[in-house]
Protein backbone atom coordinates (compact mmCIF):
# COMPACT_ATOMS: atom_id res chain seq x y z
CA UNK A 1 0.00 0.00 0.00
CA UNK A 2 1.39 3.81 -0.66
CA UNK A 3 2.01 5.84 1.83
CA UNK A 4 0.27 9.15 1.94
CA UNK A 5 2.98 11.20 3.86
CA UNK A 6 1.02 14.79 5.70
CA UNK A 7 3.28 17.33 3.98
CA UNK A 8 1.93 16.48 0.90
CA UNK A 9 -0.51 18.71 -0.84
CA UNK A 10 -4.11 17.67 -1.04
CA UNK A 11 -3.97 16.98 -5.06
CA UNK A 12 -1.16 15.29 -4.71
CA UNK A 13 -2.82 12.90 -1.94
CA UNK A 14 -6.03 12.69 -4.12
CA UNK A 15 -3.86 11.03 -6.95
CA UNK A 16 -1.88 8.77 -4.63
CA UNK A 17 -5.67 7.76 -3.27
CA UNK A 18 -6.69 6.55 -6.49
CA UNK A 19 -3.34 5.27 -7.66
CA UNK A 20 -3.77 3.38 -4.40
CA UNK A 21 -7.37 1.75 -5.12
CA UNK A 22 -6.58 0.90 -8.96
CA UNK A 23 -3.05 -0.98 -7.98
CA UNK A 24 -5.66 -3.23 -5.61
CA UNK A 25 -8.20 -3.48 -8.44
CA UNK A 26 -5.29 -4.68 -10.66
CA UNK A 27 -3.49 -6.94 -7.53
CA UNK A 28 -7.19 -8.28 -7.29
CA UNK A 29 -7.28 -9.31 -11.27
CA UNK A 30 -4.01 -10.58 -11.41
CA UNK A 31 -4.57 -12.70 -8.45
CA UNK A 32 -8.12 -13.92 -9.55
CA UNK A 33 -6.26 -14.75 -13.25
CA UNK A 34 -3.42 -16.36 -11.62
CA UNK A 35 -6.52 -18.71 -9.69
CA UNK A 36 -7.59 -19.17 -13.22
CA UNK A 37 -4.37 -20.43 -15.10
CA UNK A 38 -3.07 -22.35 -11.82
CA UNK A 39 -5.99 -24.82 -11.90
CA UNK A 40 -5.76 -25.26 -15.81
CA UNK A 41 -2.15 -25.90 -15.50
CA UNK A 42 -2.50 -28.79 -13.17
CA UNK A 43 -5.31 -30.31 -15.32
CA UNK A 44 -3.34 -30.28 -17.93
CA UNK A 45 -0.96 -31.74 -16.49
CA UNK A 46 -3.41 -34.27 -15.33
CA UNK A 47 -5.11 -34.93 -18.09
CA UNK A 48 -2.36 -36.95 -19.71
CA UNK A 49 -3.96 -39.84 -20.83
CA UNK A 50 -1.18 -42.50 -21.47
CA UNK A 51 1.66 -43.32 -19.43
CA UNK A 52 5.24 -45.07 -20.74
CA UNK A 53 6.20 -48.22 -18.32
CA UNK A 54 8.72 -50.56 -18.64
CA UNK A 55 10.20 -53.09 -16.26
CA UNK A 56 12.38 -51.32 -13.12
CA UNK A 57 15.80 -53.16 -14.76
CA UNK A 58 15.54 -49.85 -17.52
CA UNK A 59 16.51 -46.82 -16.27
CA UNK A 60 13.26 -43.76 -16.32
CA UNK A 61 15.71 -41.88 -18.07
CA UNK A 62 16.15 -40.70 -21.76
CA UNK A 63 12.66 -41.38 -22.40
CA UNK A 64 11.78 -37.44 -23.28
CA UNK A 65 9.05 -36.92 -26.00
CA UNK A 66 11.56 -36.43 -28.50
CA UNK A 67 13.24 -39.49 -27.95
CA UNK A 68 10.13 -41.07 -27.63
CA UNK A 69 8.93 -39.83 -30.72
CA UNK A 70 11.68 -41.14 -32.66
CA UNK A 71 11.32 -44.67 -31.00
CA UNK A 72 7.84 -44.40 -31.80
CA UNK A 73 9.08 -43.89 -35.95
CA UNK A 74 11.75 -46.59 -35.49
CA UNK A 75 14.42 -43.91 -36.36
CA UNK A 76 15.75 -44.75 -33.18
CA UNK A 77 15.85 -48.21 -31.30
CA UNK A 78 18.04 -47.52 -28.84
CA UNK A 79 17.53 -45.43 -25.54
CA UNK A 80 20.70 -44.64 -22.64
CA UNK A 81 22.32 -47.29 -24.88
CA UNK A 82 19.99 -50.05 -24.93
CA UNK A 83 17.44 -51.71 -27.59
CA UNK A 84 13.60 -50.19 -26.58
CA UNK A 85 11.07 -51.85 -28.87
CA UNK A 86 7.44 -50.68 -28.04
CA UNK A 87 3.76 -52.36 -27.35
CA UNK A 88 0.63 -50.56 -27.22
CA UNK A 89 -3.09 -51.23 -26.55
CA UNK A 90 -5.08 -50.64 -29.92
CA UNK A 91 -5.19 -47.29 -31.84
CA UNK A 92 -8.60 -46.29 -30.86
CA UNK A 93 -7.32 -46.49 -27.62
CA UNK A 94 -8.12 -42.83 -25.65
CA UNK A 95 -4.46 -43.18 -24.40
CA UNK A 96 -2.85 -44.20 -27.80
CA UNK A 97 -4.76 -41.44 -29.77
CA UNK A 98 -3.81 -39.03 -27.18
CA UNK A 99 0.17 -40.62 -27.30
CA UNK A 100 -0.02 -40.42 -30.81
CA UNK A 101 -1.18 -36.80 -31.19
CA UNK A 102 1.11 -35.24 -28.34
CA UNK A 103 4.04 -37.01 -28.42
CA UNK A 104 4.20 -38.56 -32.17
CA UNK A 105 2.17 -35.25 -33.54
CA UNK A 106 0.59 -37.68 -35.90
CA UNK A 107 -2.77 -39.20 -36.49
CA UNK A 108 -3.23 -42.84 -36.49
CA UNK A 109 -3.75 -43.02 -40.63
CA UNK A 110 -0.80 -41.13 -41.07
CA UNK A 111 1.12 -43.13 -38.79
CA UNK A 112 0.01 -46.44 -39.96
CA UNK A 113 1.10 -45.20 -43.45
CA UNK A 114 4.16 -44.05 -42.43
CA UNK A 115 4.78 -48.05 -40.63
CA UNK A 116 4.11 -49.42 -44.09
CA UNK A 117 6.45 -47.58 -46.02
CA UNK A 118 9.06 -48.58 -43.18
CA UNK A 119 8.30 -52.32 -42.31
CA UNK A 120 7.79 -53.48 -46.35
CA UNK A 121 11.21 -51.48 -46.84
CA UNK A 122 13.04 -53.38 -44.81
CA UNK A 123 13.69 -50.93 -41.95
CA UNK A 124 12.44 -52.30 -39.22
CA UNK A 125 8.60 -53.17 -37.52
CA UNK A 126 6.23 -51.07 -35.90
CA UNK A 127 5.10 -50.90 -32.54
CA UNK A 128 3.50 -54.41 -31.74
CA UNK A 129 -0.45 -53.86 -30.97
CA UNK A 130 -2.00 -55.72 -28.31
CA UNK A 131 -5.56 -56.16 -27.51
CA UNK A 132 -5.30 -55.58 -23.63
CA UNK A 133 -3.03 -53.67 -21.08
CA UNK A 134 -3.02 -56.68 -19.45
CA UNK A 135 -1.16 -58.37 -22.43
CA UNK A 136 0.93 -55.18 -22.76
CA UNK A 137 2.06 -55.09 -19.79
CA UNK A 138 3.38 -59.35 -19.58
CA UNK A 139 5.17 -58.63 -22.61
CA UNK A 140 6.72 -55.75 -20.90
CA UNK A 141 7.68 -57.80 -18.18
CA UNK A 142 8.56 -61.02 -20.03
CA UNK A 143 10.82 -59.26 -22.18
CA UNK A 144 14.05 -56.87 -21.71
CA UNK A 145 14.12 -53.51 -23.31
CA UNK A 146 10.12 -53.29 -24.02
CA UNK A 147 8.22 -50.35 -23.00
CA UNK A 148 4.27 -50.02 -23.16
CA UNK A 149 2.33 -47.24 -23.84
CA UNK A 150 -1.14 -47.75 -21.58
CA UNK A 151 -3.61 -45.72 -20.37
CA UNK A 152 -2.73 -43.34 -17.22
CA UNK A 153 -4.87 -45.10 -14.30
CA UNK A 154 -3.30 -48.44 -15.44
CA UNK A 155 -2.24 -50.07 -11.96
CA UNK A 156 1.15 -51.46 -12.44
CA UNK A 157 2.13 -54.81 -10.81
CA UNK A 158 5.72 -54.95 -8.87
CA UNK A 159 8.48 -55.17 -11.40
CA UNK A 160 7.14 -52.47 -13.80
CA UNK A 161 7.70 -48.58 -13.51
CA UNK A 162 6.61 -45.57 -15.42
CA UNK A 163 9.88 -44.11 -17.33
CA UNK A 164 7.96 -41.31 -18.81
CA UNK A 165 4.69 -39.43 -18.74
CA UNK A 166 4.09 -41.00 -14.66
CA UNK A 167 1.17 -38.73 -13.26
CA UNK A 168 2.17 -37.07 -9.70
CA UNK A 169 0.79 -39.46 -7.24
CA UNK A 170 -1.18 -37.17 -4.56
CA UNK A 171 0.22 -38.11 -1.45
CA UNK A 172 -2.83 -38.05 0.80
CA UNK A 173 -4.60 -40.41 -1.33
CA UNK A 174 -4.68 -44.16 -0.18
CA UNK A 175 -4.79 -47.23 -2.15
CA UNK A 176 -8.80 -48.10 -1.18
CA UNK A 177 -8.50 -50.71 -4.29
CA UNK A 178 -7.73 -54.48 -3.20
CA UNK A 179 -5.62 -55.63 -5.50
CA UNK A 180 -4.94 -59.49 -5.93
CA UNK A 181 -1.40 -58.95 -7.04
CA UNK A 182 0.99 -56.42 -5.58
CA UNK A 183 0.02 -53.57 -7.80
CA UNK A 184 1.56 -49.79 -7.44
CA UNK A 185 -0.96 -47.30 -8.93
CA UNK A 186 0.78 -44.80 -11.26
CA UNK A 187 -1.59 -42.23 -10.10
CA UNK A 188 -4.19 -41.92 -7.60
CA UNK A 189 -7.32 -43.81 -8.59
CA UNK A 190 -10.48 -42.00 -9.02
CA UNK A 191 -13.62 -42.32 -7.27
CA UNK A 192 -15.35 -44.23 -10.25
CA UNK A 193 -12.30 -46.10 -10.46
CA UNK A 194 -12.54 -49.73 -9.36
CA UNK A 195 -10.30 -52.60 -7.53
CA UNK A 196 -8.01 -53.56 -10.52
CA UNK A 197 -8.72 -57.37 -11.04
CA UNK A 198 -5.50 -59.35 -11.65
CA UNK A 199 -5.80 -59.46 -15.23
CA UNK A 200 -7.68 -56.40 -16.24
CA UNK A 201 -9.31 -55.34 -19.16
CA UNK A 202 -8.30 -51.67 -20.13
CA UNK A 203 -11.09 -49.38 -18.37
CA UNK A 204 -14.63 -49.30 -20.16
CA UNK A 205 -14.52 -46.46 -23.32
CA UNK A 206 -10.42 -47.78 -23.22
CA UNK A 207 -11.30 -50.92 -24.53
CA UNK A 208 -9.64 -51.44 -28.23
CA UNK A 209 -11.08 -53.55 -30.76
CA UNK A 210 -8.72 -56.34 -32.01
CA UNK A 211 -6.92 -54.35 -34.20
CA UNK A 212 -4.33 -55.97 -36.91
CA UNK A 213 -0.69 -56.58 -35.58
CA UNK A 214 0.75 -54.17 -38.02
CA UNK A 215 -1.01 -51.24 -39.58
CA UNK A 216 -3.89 -51.55 -41.36
CA UNK A 217 -3.27 -49.65 -45.35
CA UNK A 218 -4.64 -46.32 -45.47
CA UNK A 219 -3.78 -44.52 -48.44
CA UNK A 220 -0.22 -44.60 -49.12
CA UNK B 1 22.70 -97.68 -37.89
CA UNK B 2 19.25 -97.47 -36.61
CA UNK B 3 19.84 -96.91 -33.58
CA UNK B 4 22.59 -94.20 -34.18
CA UNK B 5 19.86 -92.58 -36.30
CA UNK B 6 17.58 -92.62 -33.30
CA UNK B 7 20.05 -91.13 -30.87
CA UNK B 8 20.84 -88.78 -33.43
CA UNK B 9 17.16 -87.56 -33.88
CA UNK B 10 16.08 -87.48 -29.67
CA UNK B 11 20.05 -85.50 -29.03
CA UNK B 12 18.75 -82.94 -31.46
CA UNK B 13 14.77 -82.65 -30.40
CA UNK B 14 16.26 -82.28 -26.84
CA UNK B 15 19.16 -79.21 -27.58
CA UNK B 16 17.48 -77.62 -30.74
CA UNK B 17 14.81 -76.16 -27.76
CA UNK B 18 17.20 -75.37 -25.55
CA UNK B 19 19.93 -73.59 -28.12
CA UNK B 20 21.07 -70.11 -26.93
CA UNK B 21 19.61 -68.70 -30.16
CA UNK B 22 15.90 -70.17 -29.54
CA UNK B 23 13.84 -67.39 -30.76
CA UNK B 24 9.96 -67.21 -28.88
CA UNK B 25 7.24 -65.40 -30.32
CA UNK B 26 7.88 -61.91 -28.92
CA UNK B 27 11.06 -62.01 -31.13
CA UNK B 28 9.48 -62.91 -34.37
CA UNK B 29 6.80 -61.01 -36.17
CA UNK B 30 4.74 -61.98 -39.12
CA UNK B 31 3.55 -59.35 -41.83
CA UNK B 32 2.51 -59.59 -45.15
CA UNK B 33 0.46 -57.93 -48.18
CA UNK B 34 -1.48 -59.57 -51.25
CA UNK B 35 -2.60 -58.07 -54.44
CA UNK B 36 -5.19 -59.04 -57.06
CA UNK B 37 -5.35 -56.53 -60.08
CA UNK B 38 -7.32 -56.05 -63.31
CA UNK B 39 -6.15 -54.18 -65.81
CA UNK B 40 -8.36 -53.60 -69.51
CA UNK B 41 -6.82 -51.51 -71.84
CA UNK B 42 -9.80 -48.97 -73.26
CA UNK B 43 -8.24 -48.58 -76.74
CA UNK B 44 -8.04 -50.60 -79.76
CA UNK B 45 -3.84 -50.77 -79.53
CA UNK B 46 -1.12 -49.96 -77.41
CA UNK B 47 0.43 -51.54 -74.20
CA UNK B 48 -1.82 -52.41 -72.01
CA UNK B 49 -4.42 -55.33 -71.53
CA UNK B 50 -6.70 -55.66 -74.49
CA UNK B 51 -8.33 -58.44 -73.00
CA UNK B 52 -9.51 -57.14 -69.46
CA UNK B 53 -7.37 -59.93 -67.56
CA UNK B 54 -7.47 -60.43 -63.71
CA UNK B 55 -4.27 -60.88 -62.03
CA UNK B 56 -3.34 -62.82 -58.90
CA UNK B 57 -0.31 -60.16 -58.87
CA UNK B 58 1.05 -61.47 -55.59
CA UNK B 59 1.29 -62.80 -51.73
CA UNK B 60 3.90 -61.62 -50.26
CA UNK B 61 5.18 -62.46 -46.17
CA UNK B 62 7.69 -60.62 -44.54
CA UNK B 63 10.08 -61.89 -41.33
CA UNK B 64 11.29 -60.01 -38.90
CA UNK B 65 13.62 -62.14 -36.09
CA UNK B 66 15.35 -59.71 -33.52
CA UNK B 67 18.07 -62.73 -32.42
CA UNK B 68 19.90 -60.87 -29.88
CA UNK B 69 19.32 -57.13 -28.86
CA UNK B 70 21.81 -55.84 -31.72
CA UNK B 71 21.32 -58.51 -34.37
CA UNK B 72 17.68 -58.87 -36.48
CA UNK B 73 17.45 -61.00 -39.48
CA UNK B 74 14.55 -60.04 -42.28
CA UNK B 75 13.39 -61.85 -45.19
CA UNK B 76 10.96 -61.43 -47.83
CA UNK B 77 9.28 -63.91 -49.71
CA UNK B 78 6.84 -63.29 -52.67
CA UNK B 79 4.73 -65.41 -55.05
CA UNK B 80 3.42 -63.96 -57.61
CA UNK B 81 1.03 -64.64 -60.89
CA UNK B 82 -0.08 -67.41 -59.23
CA UNK B 83 3.09 -69.14 -59.12
CA UNK B 84 3.25 -72.56 -60.10
CA UNK B 85 6.44 -74.25 -60.89
CA UNK B 86 5.90 -77.55 -62.30
CA UNK B 87 3.83 -75.15 -65.01
CA UNK B 88 6.27 -72.31 -65.57
CA UNK B 89 3.88 -69.67 -63.99
CA UNK B 90 4.90 -66.95 -62.33
CA UNK B 91 7.47 -66.16 -59.75
CA UNK B 92 8.63 -67.37 -56.79
CA UNK B 93 11.32 -64.60 -55.25
CA UNK B 94 12.92 -63.72 -51.99
CA UNK B 95 12.93 -60.38 -52.32
CA UNK B 96 15.56 -59.50 -49.56
CA UNK B 97 17.13 -61.75 -46.67
CA UNK B 98 19.71 -59.97 -44.47
CA UNK B 99 21.33 -60.08 -41.58
CA UNK B 100 21.40 -56.57 -39.93
CA UNK B 101 24.20 -55.90 -36.50
CA UNK B 102 23.29 -52.40 -35.11
CA UNK B 103 26.31 -50.85 -33.44
CA UNK B 104 24.40 -47.47 -32.92
CA UNK B 105 20.89 -45.74 -34.40
CA UNK B 106 23.71 -44.07 -36.81
CA UNK B 107 25.59 -46.90 -37.68
CA UNK B 108 23.76 -50.42 -38.82
CA UNK B 109 25.69 -53.06 -40.36
CA UNK B 110 24.05 -54.61 -43.16
CA UNK B 111 24.67 -58.66 -45.14
CA UNK B 112 22.58 -60.38 -47.58
CA UNK B 113 20.61 -59.97 -50.62
CA UNK B 114 18.55 -56.24 -50.01
CA UNK B 115 16.72 -54.00 -52.30
CA UNK B 116 18.69 -50.78 -53.68
CA UNK B 117 18.30 -48.66 -52.01
CA UNK B 118 17.77 -45.19 -54.50
CA UNK B 119 14.78 -43.42 -54.71
CA UNK B 120 11.42 -43.48 -53.60
CA UNK B 121 10.14 -47.00 -54.81
CA UNK B 122 12.16 -49.23 -55.56
CA UNK B 123 12.11 -50.45 -52.09
CA UNK B 124 8.23 -51.11 -51.60
CA UNK B 125 7.80 -51.66 -55.54
CA UNK B 126 5.86 -54.77 -54.54
CA UNK B 127 4.02 -53.35 -51.73
CA UNK B 128 1.57 -52.02 -53.08
CA UNK B 129 -0.05 -51.34 -49.11
CA UNK B 130 3.20 -48.56 -49.06
CA UNK B 131 1.86 -46.46 -52.39
CA UNK B 132 -0.98 -44.97 -53.97
CA UNK B 133 -1.48 -45.76 -57.42
CA UNK B 134 -1.86 -49.56 -58.91
CA UNK B 135 1.73 -50.05 -59.86
CA UNK B 136 4.98 -48.12 -58.92
CA UNK B 137 6.15 -45.16 -60.51
CA UNK B 138 7.07 -46.65 -64.05
CA UNK B 139 9.15 -43.31 -64.91
CA UNK B 140 11.93 -43.64 -62.35
CA UNK B 141 11.58 -47.70 -61.89
CA UNK B 142 10.81 -49.53 -64.79
CA UNK B 143 11.08 -46.89 -68.03
CA UNK B 144 10.85 -49.45 -70.63
CA UNK B 145 7.05 -50.18 -69.33
CA UNK B 146 6.54 -46.36 -70.26
CA UNK B 147 8.64 -45.99 -73.78
CA UNK B 148 10.80 -48.68 -75.60
CA UNK B 149 14.73 -47.91 -75.41
CA UNK B 150 14.60 -47.14 -71.75
CA UNK B 151 16.95 -48.64 -69.65
CA UNK B 152 16.54 -49.38 -65.72
CA UNK B 153 18.13 -46.41 -64.01
CA UNK B 154 19.46 -48.79 -61.05
CA UNK B 155 19.24 -52.42 -60.27
CA UNK B 156 16.54 -53.80 -58.15
CA UNK B 157 18.65 -56.03 -55.83
CA UNK B 158 21.78 -56.36 -55.24
CA UNK B 159 23.89 -59.09 -52.85
CA UNK B 160 26.13 -57.21 -50.51
CA UNK B 161 27.00 -54.94 -47.63
CA UNK B 162 24.96 -52.15 -46.29
CA UNK B 163 25.59 -49.40 -43.74
CA UNK B 164 22.59 -47.45 -42.70
CA UNK B 165 21.63 -45.05 -40.30
CA UNK B 166 19.29 -42.52 -38.53
CA UNK B 167 20.27 -39.49 -36.32
CA UNK B 168 18.16 -36.43 -35.45
CA UNK B 169 19.64 -32.40 -36.04
CA UNK B 170 17.69 -30.59 -33.79
CA UNK B 171 13.92 -30.70 -34.75
CA UNK B 172 14.88 -32.57 -38.42
CA UNK B 173 15.98 -35.79 -39.25
CA UNK B 174 17.88 -37.74 -41.40
CA UNK B 175 18.82 -41.12 -42.55
CA UNK B 176 21.23 -42.42 -45.14
CA UNK B 177 21.97 -45.63 -46.98
CA UNK B 178 25.34 -46.89 -48.53
CA UNK B 179 25.46 -50.40 -50.45
CA UNK B 180 28.32 -51.92 -51.92
CA UNK B 181 26.93 -54.96 -53.97
CA UNK B 182 28.17 -57.11 -57.15
CA UNK B 183 25.85 -55.75 -59.60
CA UNK B 184 24.09 -56.68 -62.33
CA UNK B 185 24.55 -58.62 -65.06
CA UNK B 186 22.86 -61.95 -66.66
CA UNK B 187 26.19 -64.14 -67.26
CA UNK B 188 25.88 -65.78 -63.73
CA UNK B 189 23.95 -65.34 -61.01
CA UNK B 190 24.87 -61.92 -59.65
CA UNK B 191 23.43 -62.94 -55.84
CA UNK B 192 26.06 -65.08 -55.81
CA UNK B 193 29.01 -63.90 -57.76
CA UNK B 194 30.01 -61.26 -59.67
CA UNK B 195 31.19 -61.58 -63.23
CA UNK B 196 33.74 -58.70 -62.73
CA UNK B 197 35.84 -57.09 -60.37
CA UNK B 198 34.34 -54.07 -60.10
CA UNK B 199 31.49 -53.39 -57.48
CA UNK B 200 28.39 -51.83 -57.97
CA UNK B 201 27.91 -48.96 -54.90
CA UNK B 202 24.35 -47.38 -53.98
CA UNK B 203 24.28 -44.48 -51.24
CA UNK B 204 20.96 -42.18 -50.10
CA UNK B 205 20.71 -39.87 -48.27
CA UNK B 206 17.01 -38.55 -47.19
CA UNK B 207 16.43 -35.32 -44.92
CA UNK B 208 13.47 -35.10 -42.96
CA UNK B 209 12.44 -31.11 -42.24
CA UNK B 210 10.19 -31.24 -39.60
CA UNK B 211 8.07 -34.07 -40.76
CA UNK B 212 6.73 -31.79 -43.46
CA UNK B 213 9.35 -32.08 -45.98
CA UNK B 214 10.96 -34.56 -46.83
CA UNK B 215 14.47 -34.16 -49.25
CA UNK B 216 16.68 -36.82 -50.62
CA UNK B 217 19.42 -37.91 -53.37
CA UNK B 218 20.37 -41.66 -54.44
CA UNK B 219 22.91 -42.70 -56.75
CA UNK B 220 23.88 -45.40 -58.12
CA UNK B 221 27.60 -46.46 -59.75
CA UNK B 222 28.55 -49.68 -61.63
CA UNK B 223 30.54 -51.06 -64.56
CA UNK B 224 28.30 -54.49 -65.13
CA UNK B 225 30.08 -55.18 -68.69
CA UNK B 226 27.32 -56.68 -70.02
CA UNK B 227 24.57 -55.87 -72.28
CA UNK B 228 27.00 -53.78 -73.91
CA UNK B 229 27.20 -51.40 -71.38
CA UNK B 230 30.42 -50.89 -69.63
CA UNK B 231 29.73 -48.57 -67.02
CA UNK B 232 26.21 -46.98 -65.66
CA UNK B 233 25.65 -43.95 -63.00
CA UNK B 234 22.52 -43.02 -62.15
CA UNK B 235 21.26 -40.01 -59.51
CA UNK B 236 18.02 -39.16 -58.17
CA UNK B 237 15.99 -36.64 -56.33
CA UNK B 238 13.31 -36.87 -54.46
CA UNK B 239 11.30 -34.18 -52.66
CA UNK B 240 7.85 -35.25 -50.72
CA UNK B 241 5.88 -31.64 -49.44
CA UNK B 242 2.61 -32.32 -47.11
CA UNK B 243 0.62 -29.20 -46.44
CA UNK B 244 -2.34 -30.63 -44.18
CA UNK B 245 -4.17 -33.29 -46.04
CA UNK B 246 -2.11 -32.66 -49.58
CA UNK B 247 1.12 -34.39 -50.39
CA UNK B 248 3.08 -33.10 -53.21
CA UNK B 249 5.95 -36.37 -54.58
CA UNK B 250 8.47 -35.09 -56.78
CA UNK B 251 10.99 -37.36 -58.37
CA UNK B 252 13.50 -37.31 -61.17
CA UNK B 253 16.46 -39.93 -61.75
CA UNK B 254 19.00 -39.09 -64.35
CA UNK B 255 21.31 -41.89 -65.68
CA UNK B 256 23.75 -42.32 -67.91
CA UNK B 257 24.99 -45.53 -70.03
CA UNK B 258 28.52 -46.28 -71.48
CA UNK B 259 28.83 -48.74 -73.97
CA UNK B 260 31.55 -51.07 -74.68
CA UNK B 261 33.36 -49.22 -77.41
CA UNK B 262 34.33 -52.82 -79.10
CA UNK B 263 30.85 -53.95 -79.59
CA UNK B 264 29.73 -50.45 -81.01
CA UNK B 265 29.25 -50.27 -84.50
CA UNK B 266 30.57 -47.46 -86.50
CA UNK B 267 29.63 -43.92 -86.18
CA UNK B 268 27.37 -45.12 -82.68
CA UNK B 269 26.97 -43.04 -79.95
CA UNK B 270 28.83 -44.29 -76.80
CA UNK B 271 26.72 -43.22 -74.42
CA UNK B 272 23.19 -43.27 -74.17
CA UNK B 273 21.74 -40.05 -71.37
CA UNK B 274 17.99 -40.75 -70.39
CA UNK B 275 15.64 -38.88 -67.78
CA UNK B 276 13.01 -40.12 -66.04
CA UNK B 277 10.50 -37.62 -63.70
CA UNK B 278 7.68 -38.02 -61.65
CA UNK B 279 5.03 -35.68 -60.01
CA UNK B 280 2.35 -36.81 -57.96
CA UNK B 281 -0.32 -34.52 -55.75
CA UNK B 282 -2.88 -36.48 -53.70
CA UNK B 283 -5.43 -35.06 -51.19
CA UNK B 284 -6.01 -37.83 -48.06
CA UNK B 285 -9.29 -37.75 -46.89
CA UNK B 286 -11.11 -38.47 -43.03
CA UNK B 287 -13.12 -41.28 -44.70
CA UNK B 288 -9.77 -43.22 -46.05
CA UNK B 289 -10.54 -41.99 -49.45
CA UNK B 290 -7.30 -40.35 -50.74
CA UNK B 291 -7.43 -39.00 -54.62
CA UNK B 292 -4.57 -38.95 -56.63
CA UNK B 293 -2.65 -37.70 -60.21
CA UNK B 294 0.53 -38.59 -61.40
CA UNK B 295 2.62 -36.84 -63.89
CA UNK B 296 5.37 -39.35 -65.39
CA UNK B 297 7.66 -38.52 -68.04
CA UNK B 298 10.52 -40.65 -69.49
CA UNK B 299 13.25 -38.97 -72.28
CA UNK B 300 15.07 -42.57 -73.05
CA UNK B 301 17.46 -40.63 -75.04
CA UNK B 302 18.00 -36.57 -73.81
CA UNK B 303 20.50 -36.37 -77.24
CA UNK B 304 17.20 -38.04 -79.49
CA UNK B 305 14.45 -35.27 -79.96
CA UNK B 306 11.07 -36.17 -80.00
CA UNK B 307 11.14 -39.79 -78.15
CA UNK B 308 9.58 -39.15 -74.74
CA UNK B 309 7.06 -40.71 -73.68
CA UNK B 310 3.95 -39.60 -70.65
CA UNK B 311 1.60 -41.52 -68.27
CA UNK B 312 -0.98 -38.70 -66.43
CA UNK B 313 -2.71 -40.97 -63.98
CA UNK B 314 -5.97 -39.96 -62.58
CA UNK B 315 -7.09 -42.33 -59.50
CA UNK B 316 -8.51 -43.06 -56.19
CA UNK B 317 -7.53 -45.12 -53.46
CA UNK B 318 -10.11 -46.01 -50.76
CA UNK B 319 -9.01 -47.97 -47.67
CA UNK B 320 -11.86 -49.83 -45.64
CA UNK B 321 -10.44 -52.20 -42.93
CA UNK B 322 -7.33 -53.77 -43.63
CA UNK B 323 -8.20 -53.34 -47.20
CA UNK B 324 -6.89 -51.23 -50.20
CA UNK B 325 -8.80 -50.49 -53.02
CA UNK B 326 -7.13 -48.98 -56.25
CA UNK B 327 -9.20 -47.49 -59.40
CA UNK B 328 -7.17 -45.17 -61.88
CA UNK B 329 -6.73 -44.54 -65.73
CA UNK B 330 -3.84 -44.26 -67.36
CA UNK B 331 -3.18 -42.18 -70.08
CA UNK B 332 -0.19 -42.60 -71.66
CA UNK B 333 1.47 -40.65 -75.04
CA UNK B 334 4.01 -40.35 -76.77
CA UNK B 335 6.21 -37.73 -79.05
CA UNK B 336 6.48 -38.85 -82.83
CA UNK B 337 9.87 -40.61 -82.66
CA UNK B 338 9.02 -42.44 -79.36
CA UNK B 339 7.73 -46.29 -79.68
CA UNK B 340 4.39 -45.05 -78.83
CA UNK B 341 4.23 -43.42 -82.29
CA UNK B 342 3.09 -46.86 -83.80
CA UNK B 343 -0.42 -46.72 -82.01
CA UNK B 344 -3.40 -44.39 -83.32
CA UNK B 345 -2.61 -41.10 -82.04
CA UNK B 346 0.52 -42.34 -80.12
CA UNK B 347 -1.57 -42.71 -77.17
CA UNK B 348 -3.82 -45.47 -75.42
CA UNK B 349 -5.87 -44.99 -72.40
CA UNK B 350 -6.25 -47.96 -70.05
CA UNK B 351 -8.17 -48.51 -66.62
CA UNK B 352 -6.32 -50.09 -63.54
CA UNK B 353 -7.71 -51.24 -60.58
CA UNK B 354 -7.01 -53.48 -57.17
CA UNK B 355 -7.65 -55.21 -54.00
CA UNK B 356 -5.08 -54.61 -51.61
CA UNK B 357 -4.72 -56.03 -48.45
CA UNK B 358 -1.60 -55.39 -46.03
CA UNK B 359 -1.20 -57.09 -42.50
Amino acid sequence: MLNVKENQSPETSRLMARFDRLYRVVGALAFALAALIAPQNATAQEARAYTVVAATTVAAKGFDDKTLARVMLGRARRVAGKRVAVVMVGYETPAIKAFLKEVVEMGRRRYETYWRKRLFSSRGTPPRVVNTVDEALAIVARTPGTIAIVPAETPLPAGLHAVAHAAPVAPAAPVTAPAPAPVVPVVPPAPAMVPAPPVAPVAPGTTAPVPPAVPAPTGG
Amino acid sequence: MRGGYLRALLFTAVCLPNSALALDWDSISLNGYTSFEFESQLTDDGNGDPNHSFDADLIDLVFNFQITDRTRAAVDMTWEHGAASEDGRGNVALEYAFVEYTVSDLFRLQVGKMFIPFGVFNEVHTAKPAFLSVKEAAATNKPSRLVDGARRFFPRWGVGINIRGDAPIGDSSFDYDLMITNGEQEETNPYEEDNNAAKSVTGRMRFYLADVVRLGVSFNYDKPEFDGIERQTAVGLEVNIRAGRAELLLEGAYGEFGFIKAELEPGAEDKQRQLGGLAQLSYGLDTGTTPYMQFQTVDPDIDVDDDEGFAIVTGVNQTFDALMFKLEHNYVVGNDKSSLAEFSGSRYHEIKAAVVLGF
